[in-house]
């Protein structure tokens, strides 16, 4: 194995570096007075003042302690963490975009409103849909844009008695989320022995009261639901609408497509499918697009085509209103756009292709080895994604999911998702993505199974990890008792002032 | 051959394809699939361009973008809550490090202590600027923020009642609306005085009662307006059990007192103004900051990152209060929000530790002076800007004897962007109306154009 170590740079908080803390502003407060009455003026800020060569420092310093898709594998299940290509970095920085106010008048803006305009196309060609709003700022504003959709829907068609969502067991945590915001109650099926939707549960739990069922297909434990239709079919008979939550797109792209599953409402994370980068968290984009009968319902504004010029079409007759405070996360958008015209119809199709081959393949060789389980049926090939379990490597040596992943990491590799989906024991939720090369998948390989021996011949060493990274295991229970946590530095200070 | 495609973002090579299918012992890929009904296949082309190099791609954009008419920051004079910023080149540089670009929200705090520390440094930044001892990891824009927060004052308080005072961003409101429309609530919006800009302290009284959860105010107000009474707003609010949620351009709090010093409950604003470019309106950054009361925070949505310590004892930073967030709590999290606006957080936080104290000082200082050189050149050429006594910040609207549609498109005719027409939300008090923005780029001749622009002199 490699000897990897993390930068492990002792760098001190913005507030603790040297520098001339000015007392500002206490003498020119008077300045000030001319426009503002003296007694809301600021007295003082406690910000310092530091040069420039020294921030530039800081912050380096802290990205070389942050692992990244550029540096590594980063197989996080559902989260799609594959290359972001840098010719849209390139493209982003250099087209002029900084400048461009989102109340400008429509005639200065109509080369930007083309790129939306057509990729608001593309990604209906890409799921089958008709109809597509940008506006969502991220995967889960595009759920509760979808379900505010679906609530709206019934309402106008004079079915306000529906008043429940229903959702596998085996979903994103988003899903019930997204529900409750919309005032839902959500109804939560259980999956079968073959890790899919349990068919009569679904039909149990349908009633007059079902407004939808939000899916997401393959599911979470990276299982094709083959009898999407069917479901449809349940939930269309009682007028309820199927919500495609688009986490997983990333394996069916070119393959298959929501909209002939019988969906109404799909989302889709360009962050994920498309491309863009995470950004430690964001920013992301979550479109959501529609089929025809919903299209009155999408947030406004949208875009459109009117004599031979793009416009903001606000006269949606049943429309939601609007989710963002303006059109969406127009870089990220742009972002989209670079990448499927870069992919091409051709290289949109094989991104899945791949995908699902790189999962399956790191399946085989992993579910070989000991103390891993592959739940549920064993004989289906997985999707983008796989879900294993290490239940048993817990039972015969006590090591959990969480120590291997922090384990896995003292390799230059990043953890996958654990302890999810909620349905399987120990989980590990394995998405390699269609970036990683087959070195990558075998080296991946060999450090799990690396890390598994250990657990049976040095399990200290595998419960004490991580020991190459900027810092050791962190304590987190302690991080978020009230007594201990510091959740900025003004409580900090306040609290370490409160203890002299 | 089958497999002869090759592009290059995909990391297997035919040969890799060819030994993996026979590791797993099968003919071809197709047979991964096999798993999905043959009815639920595409089995055609989707309906795509083809693919294209990066010297086509960035030769199609160009030619694309170049459409768009293109108007320098000095010659816009648009606003309201979003503006044209100069984004320092170390913003940019650090921005552009694929260890902070490429990484994903930092579930495992060991290897992402980078995005953790920047994260925390962004809230605890936004906490001293905002007086408030909590802040989370951000949100998506100043819209999703205000509409989250009067959604937490109501499970906060349990009760049903949001009193919104004076003028608000029509868009922002609109956000608001949409999210809080499933759930019952009552809004009740007060109108403000033509000649202070404000809504009166006695309206107050009359419509905040036992049922109101919260009070909404933005400060400075979509027209412009500075509220200064907050000491008052939150007394009237606290005494009748409603929390106070002030809306701020977080560049105004570099003057003025912290809202956490009035007893305000929660801050929330939009970040794009730290040092984030304007992209046509995002991504944003909704600022989101909450009074240290335990009570109110586990009611908080979205991250937050805490200080911690290593198991040998070392300062480190991880995600804190997870049990609120939907990955744990399911249908019982405060907030659905995941993704968020980390990296815009993260650029903010360089932006306010490049400026310090003294450059926010100075560059809030500026632009509150230019508003007033401008608004003493309308005046002198027979403008009412603005047309209300309150003070005022960066902006404000000035009345206006045509339609404020015909300035506009002599404007532009003149290269400028002059305003907003605002005319729909404050007809009845001040007519046909322009709300105007200063930004750091003016100078005094782009003020003075603008007041001929408006004043229509002989040159337009």
């Amino acid at each position: 194995m490699t000897g990897f170590h993390q930068a492990r740079w002792a760098e001190p908080l913005i507030f603790d570096l040297s520098g001339s803390t000015a007392p500002y502003p206490h003498e020119n407060i008077e300045e000030l007075t001319k426009y503002l009455p003296k007694d809301i003026i600021r007295e003082s800020l406690e910000i310092p003042n530091i040069s420039e060569p020294r921030v530039a420092k800081h912050f380096i310093r802290l990205s070389q302690m942050n692992y990244s898709v550029d540096l590594g594998m980063y197989p996080l299940g559902s989260c799609t963490m594959k290359y972001n290509p840098k010719i849209a970095d390139e493209i982003i920085n250099n087209c002029n975009l900084e400048y461009i106010h989102p109340d400008q008048p429509i005639e200065t803006v109509q080369g930007l409103l083309k790129v939306l305009y057509d990729l608001a196309k593309y990604l209906c060609e890409i799921t089958g849909m008709e109809h597509c709003s940008l506006q969502p700022a991220a995967g889960a504003q595009g759920e509760l844009t979808g379900v505010l959709i679906m609530k709206k829907y019934h309402i106008t068609n004079n079915m306000d008695y529906k008043d429940e969502v229903i959702i596998p067991d085996s979903a994103h945590g988003t899903n019930p989320a997204s529900a409750k915001m919309a005032g839902y109650k959500v109804v939560e099926v259980p999956s079968n022995e073959d890790g899919k939707v349990d068919i009569s549960a679904l039909r149990d739990a349908v009633s007059e009261r079902t407004a939808g069922l939000m899916l997401t297909n393959p599911n979470t434990l990276g299982i094709f639901e083959d009898r999407v239709l069917e479901m449809a079919e349940i939930i269309h008979e009682v007028d309820g609408l199927m919500y495609y939550d688009g986490a997983n797109l990333n394996a069916i792209t070119g393959v298959a497509r929501p909209g002939d599953m019988k969906f109404d409402i799909v989302h889709v994370n360009l962050h994920k499918t498309f491309g863009t980068p995470h950004g430690g968290g964001g920013p992301g984009a979550g479109p959501i697009c529609v089929n025809d009968k919903l299209r009155e319902y999408l947030p406004v504004p949208i875009i459109t085509k009117k004599d031979g010029k793009y416009v903001l079409d606000y006269e949606l007759k049943h429309t939601i209103g609007r989710v963002h405070s303006f059109y969406g996360n127009i870089s990220v958008l742009l972002r989209a756009y670079i990448y499927i015209r870069r992919m091409g119809r051709k290289g949109i199709a094989w991104m899945s292709k791949i995908a699902v081959l790189n999962s399956n393949y790191l399946l085989k060789k992993i579910s070989r080895f000991k103390g891993v389980d592959l739940p549920f049926n064993k004989d289906v090939p997985r999707k983008h994604e796989f879900v294993i379990s290490l239940q048993r490597l817990k039972k015969d040596t006590g090591v959990t999911a969480l120590d291997v992943a922090k384990r896995l990491l003292d390799f230059g590799v990043h953890a996958p998702t654990i302890y999810f989906p909620l349905i399987v024991n120990e989980a590990f939720m394995i998405e390699p993505t269609e970036s990683v090369t087959k070195d990558e998948l075998d080296y991946y390989a060999e450090c799990l199974l690396n890390v598994l021996n250990e657990s049976y011949s040095t399990p200290e060493i595998v419960k004490s990890a991580p020991h190459n990274l900027a810092i050791k295991r962190v304590r987190e229970a302690e991080a978020s008792r009230p007594s201990s946590m510091a959740p900025s530095y003004l409580w900090f200070k306040k609290r370490s002032m409160a203890k002299l | 051959m089958e497999y002869d495609y090759f592009h290059k973002y995909l990391g297997l090579s035919h040969e890799d394809i060819i030994s993996m299918l026979k590791f797993l012992e099968i003919n071809n890929i197709e047979e991964l699939f096999s798993d999905i009904p043959n009815i639920l296949k595409l089995n055609k082309d989707l309906d795509l361009p083809d693919e294209m190099d990066e010297k086509e791609l960035k030769r199609l954009i160009t030619s694309i973008l170049a459409e768009n008419i293109t108007i320098p920051p000095n010659k816009i004079f648009l606003g309201g809550g979003v503006y044209p910023v100069h984004v320092p080149a170390i913003v940019k540089s650090i921005l552009g490090r694929s260890e902070f670009l490429t990484s994903y929200t930092p579930y495992q705090p060991e290897i992402s202590q980078g995005v953790l520390q920047a994260l925390y440094e962004y809230q605890s930044l936004i906490s001293i600027l905002t007086g408030l001892e909590v802040v989370n990891a951000s949100m998506y824009d100043w819209g999703s923020s205000a509409a989250e927060a009067l959604l937490m004052s109501i499970r906060y308080t349990r009760k049903k009642k949001i009193v919104i005072l004076g003028p608000v961003s029509p868009n922002r409101l609109e956000v608001i609306k949409t999210y809080i429309w499933p759930h019952n609530i009552r809004l009740v919006q007060l109108d403000w005085d033509k000649d202070t800009g404000l809504t009166p302290i006695e309206d107050m009284y009359n419509q905040v009662d036992e049922d109101t959860a919260a009070i909404y105010i933005e400060v400075p107000s979509y027209i412009g307006s500075v509220e200064t009474n907050i000491e008052e707003i939150v007394k009237i609010a606290h005494n009748k059990g409603a929390l106070v949620i002030m809306g701020v351009d977080p560049l105004f709090l570099s003057l003025i007192k912290p809202p956490g010093d009035f007893g305000v409950d929660i801050v929330v604003g939009e970040g794009q103004v730290l040092g984030n470019p304007l992209n046509y309106g995002g991504p944003l950054l909704g600022i989101f900051a909450v009074r240290g009361d335990m009570k109110l925070i586990r009611q908080m949505p979205g991250r937050v990152i805490g200080m911690a310590n290593t198991l040998d004892g070392k300062r480190c930073y991880t995600m804190i209060m997870q049990t609120r967030e939907q990955h744990i709590r399911r249908e019982n999290a405060t907030s659905n929000i995941c993704t968020n606006e980390a990296l815009t957080a993260i650029a903010s936080a360089i932006y306010i530790s490049l400026l310090g104290a003294d450059g926010l000082y100075s560059l809030s200082k500026s632009l509150i002076e230019r508003s007033h050189i401008l608004a003493e050149f309308l005046c002198k050429r027979g403008f009412q800007a603005p047309p209300y006594t309150s003070p005022y910040f960066r902006e404000f609207i000035v009345p206006l004897e045509i339609n404020p549609a015909i300035i506009i498109k002599r404007g532009l005719e003149a290269g400028y962007i002059v305003g907003k027409d605002i005319t729909s939300i404050v007809k009845s008090k001040y007519g046909y109306s322009l709300h105007i923005s200063i930004n750091e780029f003016h100078r005094e001749k782009e003020l003075k154009e603008l007041v001929e622009l408006l004043a229509g002199g002989d040159k337009y």
